[in-house]
């Protein structure tokens, strides 16, 4: 087995938890820190375009360099020159997109991450020179598509958490009462003012036959529960699937209940208070 | 994308075939006119180059990127910019403030471009550190509220800083020049630009320029207390540390005379 592909094996061997961690922002620090202990290069950073104007430097070894701020526009040109592929410098020329960050440096190693909410390039330093063969090459090559592999997951899964977080306070903060019963039976959701309604000491994710439960005592302790279990059995027989404005004359609240189909997923019971 | 001339509004004036260059680089809130007095006494002999920093004075607004301009690196790379495309040599950088830092990170990054650097009423950092007795001038409570103030009423926060930096009260008309400049910035850009030099800490680059350096500063700047002349005094190697004889965070404007005298001798 050749240096490079070690390295390559060892990479994708101390990156295999990341793929369930979240955090992607401390995710290239963590592989650019590794892959430098790796290449045994003498600097590593990554170069994030934040917007036109704006090459910035972060997570760099010698730790100086980090904030600097480059033009994007020679870098960006490169890049495109090289369609985003890696690009290999065996002996850095003395004029190079880069030549600021690229003193005294010999080789260089530059990793372009596009894509999945990141925009960056990874760069390695080393000041001896290096050659880059096809066993580095197809190394390296490894490493960038794991490094695309991951941020994927990680930008996937931040937008996913992002929108659940939006979603379930947008629904937490309604006045109205929100009871969601799942149709697989096991799945049902309730938002704060239904955790309160029907005396559950949480919000959020509760078990189909609890939410069962608290409704059934909520109707039987209704003045008119025979009205609304004849409701209850139209809405269960109706094609629609759905009933608007029950009325559900509970002693001192009473409450206009709707119930909808969610995208034959469930269904959605909606309480509002009229007094 | 356009040259560094239009976006700095770069002007060249004095000696063309000058074997110098002084550049002035203006502080926050100001812009390249407040050097005139400083450009008449030394356009005889130098090749001057004024520029506005971009979010400032007629430096082109659509150029400002809060990403960049986070912190002040991204003003050192507009100045490396600007040595590039102008080829210059031998360039004697006489900064005002922030711009005077400006400076001294270029000379560190850029270090053959200069021949001196000339820091007038320059902080490395404007926070007061309790722990290591560090001296700013400014704590976070007084940053907050100076924060708000301009969040909250830009224009009327403009003039009552003016007032406070400049001093001078005998000469109102410099107070009110500055609060002429300041108010031109759009709010915004002021509030994002004062952020990043107000929250900055270069002290760690002060040792690492090579290149002689003149601190000057007035006997009460309000900006920039005494002690911060002399940390970066001890601090730069190869640096002098001169006091004119005036108050107020603008030397060069309140008294040129002096600050031409003393940047005659330097250089």
């Amino acid at each position: 087995m050749t240096r490079w592909e070690r390295t390559a094996l060892t990479f994708i061997s101390q990156t295999s938890d990341w793929d369930r961690n979240l955090d992607a922002t401390s995710f290239i620090p963590f592989s650019i820190s590794l892959l430098r202990e790796l290449f045994g290069a003498y600097i590593s950073l990554q170069l994030d375009f934040e917007d036109a104007y704006t090459a910035k430097v972060k997570a760099a070894t010698p730790s100086y360099l980090n904030d600097l701020i480059l033009n994007p526009g020679p870098i960006i040109a490169l890049l495109e020159q090289h369609y985003y592929k890696a690009i290999y410098w065996s002996q850095i020329s003395e004029r190079n997109a880069f030549e600021e960050l690229f003193q005294a440096l010999s080789s260089a190693v530059i990793l372009p991450v596009k894509g999945h909410g990141v925009n960056a390039v990874i760069l390695f330093g080393w000041s001896e020179p290096q050659s880059f063969d096809a066993s580095a090459r197809e190394c390296l090559e490894i490493i960038q598509a794991r490094l695309k592999e991951i941020l994927q997951q990680s930008h996937t899964q931040r937008i996913v958490n992002n929108t659940m977080s939006r979603f379930t306070a947008i629904m937490h903060a309604m006045p109205q009462a929100m009871v969601f019963i799942g149709n697989d039976g096991h799945s049902g959701w309730v938002n704060t003012a239904a955790a309160s309604l029907l005396q559950l000491d949480r919000s959020g994710e509760q078990p189909p036959h609890v939410l069962s439960a608290v409704m059934g005592q909520l109707i039987n302790s209704a003045e008119n529960k025979e009205i609304i279990t004849k409701e209850a059995m139209q809405l269960f027989m109706s094609p629609a699937n759905k009933m608007k404005d029950m009325k559900w004359e509970i002693p001192g609240n009473t409450l206009l209940v709707s119930c909808m189909p969610v995208d034959g997923i469930g269904r959605l019971w909606e309480f509002k208070q009229i007094f | 994308m356009h040259t560094v001339k239009e976006k700095n509004n770069v002007h060249i004036r004095g000696r063309a075939d000058a074997t110098h260059t002084i550049i002035f680089g203006h502080g926050f809130g100001s812009d390249q006119t407040a050097f005139e007095p400083l450009v008449q006494a030394f356009e005889a002999d130098y090749k001057i180059v004024l520029f506005d920093n971009v979010g400032g004075g007629k430096a082109d607004i659509n150029a400002f990127s809060p990403s960049r301009y986070s912190t002040i690196q991204g003003y050192v790379t507009d100045l490396g910019d600007l040595l590039r495309e102008l080829n210059l040599e031998n360039v004697i950088y006489v900064g005002h403030s922030v711009n005077g830092m400006i400076g001294l990170l270029s000379a560190i990054k850029y270090p053959s471009y200069f021949n001196k650097l000339v820091l007038l009423g320059s902080s490395p950092r404007y926070l007061n550190e309790p722990e290591t007795g560090y001296v700013g001038g400014f704590n976070m409570e007084a940053l907050e509220q100076l924060y708000n103030a301009m969040s909250t009423n830009y224009f009327a926060w403009a003039s009552g800083f003016a007032q406070l930096v400049v001093q001078n009260e005998d000469r109102p008309e410099l107070a009110a020049n500055f609060a002429k400049t300041l108010s031109s910035i759009r709010a915004d850009i002021a509030l994002s630009v004062a952020k990043a030099i107000f929250e900055m800490d270069h002290r760690n680059e002060l040792g690492k320029s090579v290149i002689p350096a003149l601190i000057v500063q007035t006997t009460d700047d309000p900006a920039v207390p005494k002690e911060v002349g002399e940390y970066m005094h001890r601090h730069i190697p190869n640096s002098q540390l001169a006091t004119v004889n005036t108050r107020g965070h603008f030397p060069h404007v309140s008294a040129p005379g002096e600050v031409i005298s003393i940047i005659k001798s330097f250089i």
